[in-house]
């Protein structure tokens, strides 16, 4: 559910007043939600990093406007998203990428088998996701990778539950077909 | 939709991840941008070779490989020789045979016309000898016929072997 917790409160309050002990609070507690959206989204660690460091530098610099009634995880999503949607449209890189295959390449050997095919299945399937256009990708993120709702997602783009549902069914139609090959191998990986 | 098997997939392959370490320290600096990718030489020139090489066919493909469409034996003829360097003495009118147009690729001259409605196609090669004259070789009936001659004009001549002049 997306709603703010007491300490979250007072976490963000403190932010509002400028302290930057809890600015850091906010960051840690968030960190990884905002890396894997735009790391999912993009498909790329390096965009990641510059999409995530980014949605943290537009959440500070805004952060004295929010509204607690507003739901901080929801304006969160939101900046992240919209973060996701303009680094795209400036046309930044934003590939697939074969991180992990090196890594899995150099890893040690006993784990270099599994790890490459784990490295594998995820670079196929990180590869498919990010070639989805962007409204149905974004959904697929926020669905698989956050975990949310249709309404809570529909909230966050500000569409209707309706518009979530039919882009996530248009992706699931694309990704069964294309992730095919991939059945019977995943449960191995 | 029979869709169960892939949306664990899904759900377990975009699960969240840690953000890196070095992430709060570009936003706590945000004059700090991640480090350009410094791409080593050898990629470099391997990369350039690779253009190179695209180029090269490019130009091989689009020029070296160009032909012309004609029916008219003058402008073949000229082609050619601007081309391969090679005259061949077409015929203005020659007798039952349209021409169709001419391709020079790899040194070789190839010829299109059509006789009573099939097509047919007069290949020549020219290169120079080791003894630095002209040679000509075609092909017929399977056998590879080659001439050797000190210049083109000489073709004419060496043509009365087999043809009324």
């Amino acid at each position: 559910m997306l709603v703010l917790d007491s300490n979250d409160r007072e976490v963000i309050e403190a932010c509002q007043r400028g302290d930057s002990d809890a600015f850091r609070v906010l960051f840690e507690a968030h960190k990884d939600r905002v890396y894997s959206i735009a790391l999912r989204y993009s498909g790329d660690p390096a965009a990641a990093m510059d999409i995530a460091q980014e949605s943290f530098l537009k959440v500070l610099g805004a952060i004295r406007e929010f509204r607690a009634q507003a739901g901080f995880e929801s304006w969160l999503y939101r900046i992240v998203v919209n973060t996701c949607l303009d680094y795209q449209r400036r046309g930044r890189r934003m590939v697939p990428y074969l991180g992990d295959l090196i890594d899995a390449v150099t890893a040690h050997s006993e784990t270099v088998l599994h790890r490459l095919m784990r490295a594998e299945v995820e670079g196929n399937i990180q590869r498919i996701v990010a070639r989805l256009p962007a409204e149905q990708r974004m959904v697929v993120v926020l669905r698989y990778t956050e975990g949310l709702s249709y309404e809570e997602i529909a909230r966050i783009l500000g569409c209707s539950a309706g518009t979530v549902a039919s882009r996530l069914n248009r992706a699931h139609k694309i990704l069964e077909r294309r992730l095919s090959h991939l059945r019977g191998v995943v449960g191995n990986a | 939709m029979h869709r169960e098997w892939f949306e664990p997939v899904l759900a377990h392959q975009l699960d969240r991840v840690a953000a890196p370490e070095e992430l709060w320290e570009r936003v706590r600096n945000p004059g700090v941008r991640r480090k350009k990718e410094r791409v080593p030489m050898s990629v470099n020139a391997a990369a350039m070779s690779a253009c190179a090489t695209v180029l090269l066919l490019a130009i091989w493909l689009f020029v070296g490989h160009s032909g012309v469409k004609s029916g008219d034996p003058g402008k073949i003829r000229a082609w050619v020789k601007a081309r391969a360097g090679i005259d061949v003495p077409l015929r203005a009118r020659p007798a039952g045979i349209q021409l169709i147009g001419a391709n020079f690729a790899k040194g070789s001259v190839e010829i299109a016309y059509r006789v009573g409605g099939r097509d047919g196609r007069l290949q020549v090669d020219g290169r120079h000898s080791a003894r630095g004259s002209k040679v000509f070789t075609w092909s017929m009936d399977g056998h590879t016929y080659t001439l050797e001659c000190a210049t083109p004009e000489d073709l004419k001549i060496a043509c009365n072997l087999c043809h009324i002049s």
